[in-house]
């Protein structure tokens, strides 16, 4: 998988961005937020992301507009509409004018990780047309490009930055990840989380793909210096 | 007195929250979105009073998401209903509807408090 997933939001109301680009940056996308559609257009323009994030009652030109906007010119990348208007007329014209999928507010936090990670898919699918690269690591093949693992039993659901940190501690396997070599990598410079994002994200990456969470066999801590995958030979 | 559903739905939207985020993140949220919906209460009120019926409109939408981000449903499906009223034709309904929406906007607060604390 190569760079990272540009994503533009452009929402007014300012609890309801930060919420979005905390999800969004949770997932492992690079955020750019706006909070009206002129702005929106103009960091279209510069940041060419690889997905919007619309909601449709912005102040000055609305999702809608900026939607046609963007499709007038030729240009495909997936939009995908987050609003509390939720009538039916609203869907259609939404879906109409070329919307890749329309969340009404107020919306639950799985539902909307689910279809971003649909949207993620498909983008990724769309720029990767070459034969999969998957991984196996220890008793989970991992499909970087379908953002997904398996264990012989279940599929198992990944976001950008589970797969992001899963591939570095296999490239990197039976030698130790520092922390700050983790962030940089899997969070990149231009963000500075702090420590509690880290274990909380390893915790939860560990609930999905270790047999006993407690006792991790994919992802072993080393106290005090990071993680590390060990290869068993 | 808040009912069993709504307190269910408060509970499993925080609980989505706090497995994606974890608690210091969800407390911090539920604060950072309480404050914020009392300081547009305010305006929603003086709207009230001052009979502004586009700004109340415009406030009220506001609430549907700010309250449903931490699992204020019947608050927000409360504040759907005030976004499509005039409210420059004051009715008896409407006066119900507001005031509804104030109590019931006061427990689902409180309840979602409780459960990060």
């Amino acid at each position: 998988m190569g760079e990272s997933m540009k994503v533009l939001i452009a929402e007014d109301e300012p609890q309801t961005r930060k919420y979005l680009h905390d999800i969004l940056d949770k997932e492992g996308f690079e955020v750019f937020e706006f909070e009206n559609g002129d702005k929106a257009i103009e960091g279209f323009k510069k940041q060419q992301p690889d997905f919007l994030l619309l909601d449709i009652g912005l102040e000055d030109i609305d999702g809608f507009e900026i939607c046609r906007q963007i499709r007038k010119e030729g240009n495909k990348t997936p939009v995908m509409f987050i609003t509390a208007r939720d009538s039916t007329i609203d869907k259609i014209m939404g879906l109409e004018l070329g919307a890749d999928d329309y969340i009404t507010k107020p919306f639950d936090i799985q539902e909307v990780i689910a279809r971003i990670r649909a949207v993620a898919r498909r983008c990724l699918a769309e720029n990767n047309n070459d034969s999969e690269e998957l991984f196996i690591m220890g008793g989970i093949t991992v499909y970087p490009n379908q953002l997904i693992a398996e264990d012989g039993e279940h599929r198992i659901e990944l976001s950008l930055r589970d797969v992001k940190i899963l591939s570095l501690l296999k490239q990197k396997q039976n030698n130790v990840i520092t922390r700050d070599e983790l962030l940089d990598h899997c969070w990149g410079v231009h963000i500075m989380p702090e420590s509690r994002t880290l274990d909380w994200h390893i915790s939860q990456l560990r609930k999905k793909i270790e047999k006993d969470p407690k006792n991790p066999q994919i992802i072993q801590t080393v106290h005090g210096v990071g993680y590390q995958y060990k290869d068993a030979l | 007195m808040l009912s069993e559903l709504s307190k269910e739905k408060i509970n499993r939207t925080l609980e989505s929250i706090t497995e994606e985020f974890g608690p210091v993140y969800s407390a911090e949220f539920v604060q950072m979105s309480v404050l914020e919906i009392q300081k547009r209460l305010d305006k929603l009120q003086d709207c009230f009073e001052n009979r502004q019926s586009k700004k109340f409109q415009e406030t009220a939408h506001g609430f549907i998401s700010l309250c449903g981000n931490i699992g204020l449903q019947e608050s927000a499906q409360l504040a759907r209903q005030l976004e499509s009223l005039d409210i420059s034709i004051l009715t008896d309904d409407f006066s119900i509807s507001f005031r509804d929406f104030l109590t019931i906007l006061h427990l689902e607060i409180l309840y979602a408090e409780e459960c990060v604390l």
